[in-house]
């Protein structure tokens, strides 16, 4: 980074090669969504990128480098919550939850949902039910669970996110 | 974009940069410069105090100017080593805000214990010579409040919260130290409540500050 740092561009198109598995192995520990840690990874070398000016060679540069990448990844956290507040993006299987008996024939697909569900912790599956199967309100989960709102909705989301891996497991798409 | 690609780009036409400087040489500048700015506001508010040379040669008055000094000059430091990114906050950060902190907490308490009842309500019920310091205090520190962020949002802080503390902890530390010098009012409640509690507010907020304005950093 010294060397990058005086302008030496092949010194840093190693570096930058050299840490990129560094980062994305740190983020596939941290991220379900593996889809998510290329776009994460590319954040966080435009940081490094941006912040190449604030290295000072007497500092360890992993702390520098992984003080980057935290910073971006809980930003991204930060923003994907964000997005998706409380509803979970795939319609058909908030439909499907919340009203299986209208497809007798889905009984596999009902099958494979309530195998998914038991694949996820006890507090995500519990969050799960209470709000897309029996139909509770955010506010009465929390309230019944002893949680704040905005934990039931990190958790719930949590819940979807993992329900739609383990039906894409099972062959779903 | 693959990764790749992106790596390819950014090495392309690769310039050098101009470090950032050490965080002692980085405190020792932003010290100078927050005190030579706070200087410079407090002439522009009509100059010291008459009786400055007189109070200079005033042992409790000199020794609260060391302590207000030192707590700038702490978080300073802190500012600058919280400026550049790092995984964690370390020991040496959270040492010198805590000392600095503690300074302005011994100020407080030590003027707390000194006020009277009826004193508290005097200088209550004539807020407005309070106020009047509260707002030369934010007077004094504004310039090099903006510079001290303007300076940091080039840097690439990740711990904002902690960073915008520590800024308007080290600028409102000068900011105080130039009041002394400028107001003339010795009194123990007027000293509390209109020179050292608005300090402590003034960095609590820097929290938020930090969080906010700091974000266009990395």
């Amino acid at each position: 980074m010294r060397l990058a740092q005086g302008g030496d561009a092949s010194a840093y198109r190693r570096l930058l090669n050299e840490i990129t598995p560094a980062i994305k192995s740190f983020l596939r520990t941290r991220f379900f969504h593996h889809d998510h840690v290329e776009d994460i990874l590319q954040e966080i070398l435009l940081a490094i990128h941006a912040a190449r000016h604030t290295y000072r060679p007497e500092q360890p540069f992993q702390h520098w480098m992984y003080g980057i990448a935290r910073h971006k990844m809980i930003d991204y956290f930060r923003r994907q919550m964000r997005k998706n507040t409380n509803e979970v993006n795939d319609e058909e299987l908030v439909t499907f939850l919340e009203d299986p008996a209208n497809n007798p024939e889905d009984a596999l697909v009902r099958e494979d949902i309530d195998k998914a569900l038991q694949k996820l912790p006890r507090k995500q599956r519990a969050v799960v039910l209470l709000t897309k199967v029996e139909g509770y309100s955010m506010a009465e989960v929390a309230a019944k669970m002893g949680m704040s709102e905005a934990a039931v909705k990190v958790t719930a989301h949590r819940g979807y996110q993992k329900l739609k891996e383990w039906l894409i497991v099972y062959g779903y798409r | 974009m693959d990764t790749d690609k992106l790596i390819l780009s950014l090495t392309k036409d690769l310039k050098p940069v101009r470090r950032v400087p050490a965080p002692l040489a980085g405190a020792v500048l932003l010290s100078v410069v927050a005190a030579g700015l706070v200087f410079f506001a407090l002439l522009g508010l009509g100059g010291p105090r008459a009786d400055w040379l007189e109070m200079s040669r005033h042992m409790p008055f000199m020794a609260d100017s060391v302590i207000m000094f030192a707590a700038g000059a702490l978080a300073a430091f802190a500012a600058c080593r919280l400026a550049v990114p790092d995984t964690r906050v370390r020991g040496t950060v959270v040492g010198a805000l805590f000392l600095a902190t503690s300074a302005w907490v011994y100020l407080c308490g030590r003027a707390f214990l000194g006020v009277t009842a009826g004193g508290m309500q005097a200088a209550l019920l004539s807020f407005a010579d309070s106020a009047e310091c509260i707002l030369g205090l934010a007077v004094l520190i504004a310039a090099p409040l903006i510079l001290a962020f303007f300076v940091m949002t080039r840097a690439a802080p990740v711990w904002r919260g902690w960073a915008g503390y520590a800024a308007v902890l080290s600028v409102s530390s000068f900011g105080a130290l130039g009041m002394r010098f400028l107001c003339q009012n010795e009194n123990t409640p007027h000293l509390l409540l209109g020179h050292f509690l608005p300090v402590i507010l003034f960095f609590v907020s820097g929290i938020f500050l930090g969080k906010t304005i700091l974000r266009r950093g990395l």
